[in-house]
């Protein structure tokens, strides 16, 4: 009996992998070529630009990136930082790829290309995305070609470098008012300078503004301030050519990147370019008279009142001095940087071996300084 | 109201008497200009919670044309209001009241939006001890945060959890978890940029 029950046993052994692995392996099949009919229909909708692709590249970084069936869609899997991926073309701010044979879209700014580092911009989560929810098809590829067509980063410098392909704006908006041409709204617009000269002339006389002397033997102006912060916070533009206000990742909007919470109390509307820039400057007011800015003088004060602007004026980190805040790696350093960097004032040598490990990347600190000094200073030129 | 009836009354007053009229306006605009100089553009009242030590309370205040907050919580019991906490310019968004360290009261954790560009958040956290509220904790610094509560080293206590975006050019998502235990405030971790795109 035993021995019956022996050979029965070794004949199911045998037998049940070969019963469980064929229609295994005809399921996977299936599934394979349902999404991949699936996304072929998908992209028949997205249309990623293949201009200039494939390249080669792979995830930044130790973490983990999702791969979603469209951009901003659902998610399809993650994979880890390292891993070799082949781009098959571009959606707004979302890279079509392929990963072992499993295509979708993946967020450009945490991929490397060859001669582009991944910039790890944060982006703007649309909805719940940043939990891992998803947006409507057409709904994801508008948010992610609208936010790939608005420079929504702070810092001028870190607009990702792309491939050859054209990344596709969105369809053009509404006339904007106050759009000298087209729709961007900048310091380049001809209505600038009255915008600006009217905030300067109302506010800046009200300032407690230290007397300052750069490393050029020039005396700091309120109107380098201004310019200096305004090239810092939005680059210069208000809106984009497609007409789209510039808004940080945390909600600031506009040339002076105010807080709507912030525009309110001011008692101005954030999103019209003369009022943004006529709220910053009476934010300045507040700011260089607040608890602890106030109490500074010279260059300290110049470049706590900048970070200050940044942090908000009445954060307790504000206490101590910018050598502080640099000794420490804490509050807004890099901020702080940017306003002596765009004005002009010597860098310390902490600071500059901050400067260098954080924030000039390939470029010399005199470089990467020289450069922000230009660029704040031809501001609406 | 009251600008109204007068508006109403002057208009009856015949046109040869137009300088009695102008005069009147303007002392009357004098008189009113002190009431609406002293504005505030907000000033709330808000219930958080109720508790043996009385009803938290919340005062938002902001006067007009300004970003300082002169937010205040107070406990009020049998007619009574004290202070438990001044924001001092900073605006106070969300009070979180949970048992952190499992023993005594509802520890508050206050959380205040600073105002600037950054979106910075600062947080206070208020320990009851000895029939009153006493500040163990501030921390400041977290852009565009989100704080929330949740255990996150199996102790069953709820733990602080701040998700932020760093001062690194460009900014980088990163999340900061605090432990409260024997009347401490400490980091456990701070979890690297993530990558949730």
């Amino acid at each position: 009996m035993n021995k019956y029950f022996l050979l029965l046993f070794m004949v199911f052994s045998f037998a049940m992998p070969c019963w469980a692995e064929t229609p295994f392996t005809e399921q996977t099949v299936r599934l394979q070529d349902t999404a991949a009919a699936e996304m072929e229909a998908i992209n028949k909708i997205v249309k990623p630009e293949t201009n200039g692709f494939p390249v080669t590249g792979t995830i930044a970084g130790c973490g983990t990136l999702r791969m979603r069936q469209w951009p901003w869609g659902k998610v399809m899997t993650k994979y880890p930082g390292g891993t070799s991926l082949n781009i098959l073309g571009v959606s707004g701010e979302f890279f079509y790829v392929e990963v072992n044979g499993q295509k979708g879209y993946m967020h450009r700014n945490y991929i490397n290309l060859p001669n582009a580092p991944a910039t790890f911009a944060a982006p703007y989560y649309p909805g719940d995305t940043r939990e891992g929810g998803y947006l409507p098809l057409n709904d994801g590829i508008a948010a992610a070609k609208s936010a790939a067509s608005s420079s929504s980063s702070t810092n001028a410098t870190s607009t990702p470098t792309s491939t050859s392909a054209t990344v596709n704006g969105n369809a053009p908006a509404a006339k904007v008012p106050g759009a000298p041409t087209g729709q961007a709204i900048t310091t380049k617009s001809p209505e600038f300078k009255k915008w600006f000269d009217n905030a300067v002339s109302t506010w800046a006389g009200k300032w407690a503004f230290p007397d300052v002397t750069n490393k050029y033997g020039k005396k700091v102006s309120v109107e380098e301030f201004m310019k200096a912060i305004i090239f810092i916070e939005s680059s210069g533009v208000h809106r984009n050519a497609s007409g789209k206000l510039t808004t940080s990742y945390c909600g600031a909007q506009g040339f002076m990147q105010l807080m709507p919470a912030t525009a309110k109390g001011l008692g101005v509307d954030g999103t019209d370019p003369a009022q943004n820039l006529m709220g910053g400057a009476k934010f300045f007011k507040e700011v260089f008279s607040s608890r602890y800015v106030g109490q500074k003088s010279g260059i300290d004060k110049l470049v706590m009142a900048g970070c200050a602007y940044n942090m908000g004026p009445y954060s307790k980190k504000l206490a101590g001095s910018f050598e502080d805040m640099v000794r420490n790696r804490s509050g807004a350093v890099g901020y702080g940087l940017k306003v002596k960097m765009c004005l002009g004032l010597a860098l310390t040598d902490l600071e500059r071996s901050y400067v260098k490990e954080k924030m000039s990347g390939s470029k010399s600190v005199d470089a990467y300084a020289d450069q922000l000094y230009s660029y704040s200073h031809g501001l609406g030129a | 109201m009251l600008t109204s009836f007068i508006l109403t009354r002057m208009a009856w007053v015949p046109e040869e008497k137009n300088h009695m009229k102008k005069n009147f306006l303007a002392l009357f605009a004098a008189l009113l200009l002190p009431f609406t100089a002293s504005a505030e553009a907000l000033n709330e009242k808000i219930e958080i919670a109720t508790g043996p030590a009385g009803r938290l309370m919340l005062h938002k205040q902001q006067a007009e044309g300004m970003v300082a907050r002169e937010d205040r919580l107070t406990i009020e019991k049998d007619g009574k209001a004290s202070l438990v906490f001044s924001s001092e310019g900073r605006a106070i968004e969300r009070v979180l009241h949970a048992n952190l360290d499992g023993t005594g009261g509802d520890e508050l954790l206050i959380v205040m939006e600073l105002g600037g560009s950054a979106g910075m958040l600062e947080l206070a956290m208020m320990q009851f001890k000895d029939g009153k509220y006493e500040q163990i904790w501030e921390e400041t610094g977290f852009s565009a945060g989100k704080v929330s509560l949740a255990d996150q080293d199996g102790d069953k206590n709820p733990d602080i959890v701040i998700e932020y975006f760093t001062d690194d050019t460009p900014p980088k998502e990163a999340r900061g978890i605090y432990s409260f235990k024997s009347g401490k405030v400490s980091l456990l971790k701070t979890l690297p940029p993530g990558k949730a795109g």
